[in-house]
């Protein structure tokens, strides 16, 4: 048995969604490359589709909550706004060794990528809150960054709803990111740019 | 296995819980940490962790070891190591499992194929872990959502052959048994009578919910009752050292949380496991 490519497979399963369209479509071609006794071949080959569905069902539901664990409003299936950019990530993303780090690599992927200002600016302010939280950045003298929208506002509304997207209008505002000392956390202070003193 | 101290009854951390597990000591005998939640250690998760190990004995539940796979991970070992160290963890678990190949990290507990070649390379991964971890490893049975067609092994024999010949402790997670139980449809109780019972160290229990038809292990619910008639069933036939409850999400109130420990401190008192010897 060759068991470490019997591995490999079972991994690309877990991770690929488009290996595990192959395998549905055309399971031949899909494991043409990989390195497998023809046993163990045959054996693949009898992966049912409700099997596989599975397979799909899982990973996406276990990615998706390794990611929400950070990011409380994220979900693409309730806030169907998300979706496309959820499933573009997990297309183009690899999964990261922490939730944590997989909720920041969704964030940045979500500046780069997002279609919507709101949205990139959301998670831009998700990435500095975790890294701020978790020390993955200096956080003393407290770091202070502006935005567009209230993330105050949207983040407070997104807490009160769990399902859609609220409708967003314009409002510079300058964000304070205080780490809680002994806590992954952090105090948020948002100030309208038009009340700053200077 | 059974000399190592008996903790008793204890929670999974989650720091979003800090102020209520201080506030409730006395009824937390133990806390089971993760350590994948305080990397990368540094000033301030060094810190956390050493006034959680003022407090409370402490077990670790990694998630990263990829106890299945052909070779070891060697930056997340070394990552693992310095936890492990620096909390004096009394005993330190994963899970029976596929997270990462040399190819491809997966980052989610992947059931391994229930196959004689994984029994072997989970085997010479403990023999190599043992000495750098320092403390007993014991290994969980998982939860899982497929079987893979190429399986010649029943996850009784599976299990059991993997302990045995890897001689590691059992985190036995009723839950997972339960959930397997369910959507495969066998009967847990007997699996846990063809299973080395001896070599149960920690026990956990949980609770899940079924979505599309799949029960699944979310960790999002209290401990079912059936769960609690399996803790009763292997409770007078084990020398567990310590049971938990394991939660992650829909937390209710923390009282409801104490009493789920409290529950299980009455079934495991009514059987003596604290004095247990096998």
């Amino acid at each position: 048995m060759s068991y470490n490519g019997l591995l490999e497979v079972i991994a690309k399963l877990q991770v690929s969604p488009p290996f595990r369209a192959q395998l549905q479509t055309n399971a031949g071609e899909a494991l043409a490359t990989a390195e497998l006794t023809p046993h163990e071949r045959a054996q693949l080959l009898q992966l049912s589709a409700e099997t596989l569905a599975r397979v799909d069902a899982m990973s996406i539901f276990h990615r998706w909550m390794r990611v929400q664990e950070h990011l409380t409003w994220l979900d693409p299936y309730r806030r169907s706004h998300l979706r496309p950019l959820f499933e573009a990530y997990l297309e183009q993303c690899p999964p990261c060794l922490l939730n944590r780090e997989d909720a920041l690599s969704f964030c940045q992927f979500g500046e780069a990528q997002g279609s919507d200002p709101v949205l990139r600016e959301l998670c831009q302010f998700e990435r500095l809150r975790l890294e701020v939280a978790w020390r993955l950045r200096p956080c003393s003298p407290p770091l202070e960054v502006c935005f567009g929208y209230s993330m105050m506002g949207l983040t407070t509304w997104l807490e009160g709803n769990p399902e859609g997207w609220p409708p967003v209008s314009p409002y510079p505002v300058c964000i304070t990111f205080i780490k809680v000392p002994m806590l992954p956390a952090v105090q948020v202070r948002e100030q309208a740019q038009l009340e700053r003193t200077p | 296995m059974t000399q190592l101290p008996y903790l008793g009854v204890g929670l999974s951390y989650r720091w979003h819980l800090n102020p209520d597990i201080m506030r409730a000591r006395a009824a937390i005998d133990w806390l089971e940490v993760t350590p994948e939640h305080f990397l990368p250690l540094n000033e301030d998760t060094r810190l956390r962790l050493s006034l959680l190990a003022k407090r409370f004995p402490l077990v670790g539940h990694g998630l990263e070891l990829s106890l299945g796979s052909p070779q070891l991970n060697e930056g997340y070992l070394s990552q693992l190591e310095g936890v492990l160290s620096h909390a004096g963890l009394v005993w330190h678990g994963d899970h029976l499992c596929l997270t990462e190949t040399p190819h491809l990290a997966i980052r989610a507990l992947t059931p391994l194929p229930m196959v004689e070649e994984a029994v072997t390379v989970v085997a010479q991964n403990a023999q190599r872990l043992k000495p750098r971890l320092g403390r007993p490893l014991v290994v969980e049975n998982i939860a899982y959502a497929v079987s893979w067609p190429m399986n010649v092994l029943d996850e009784a024999s599976f299990v059991s052959k993997t302990l045995v010949e890897a001689d590691v402790g059992w985190l036995l997670d009723l839950h997972n048994l339960y959930a397997n139980a369910l959507n495969f449809g066998f009967d847990p109780y007997a699996v846990l009578a063809r299973m080395p019972l001896d070599r149960v160290v920690q026990i956990h229990l949980a609770g899940g919910e079924t979505l599309d038809g799949l029960y699944l292990d979310t960790h999002g619910r209290l401990t079912p009752p059936e769960v609690w008639r399996m803790l009763e069933y292997v409770a007078p036939r084990c020398a567990a050292r310590g049971v938990n409850f394991e939660m992650d999400s829909q937390f209710p109130a923390f009282e409801v949380l104490i009493e789920e420990l409290s529950h299980a401190r009455t079934i495991l008192n009514r059987y003596g496991v604290a004095h247990a010897t096998l």
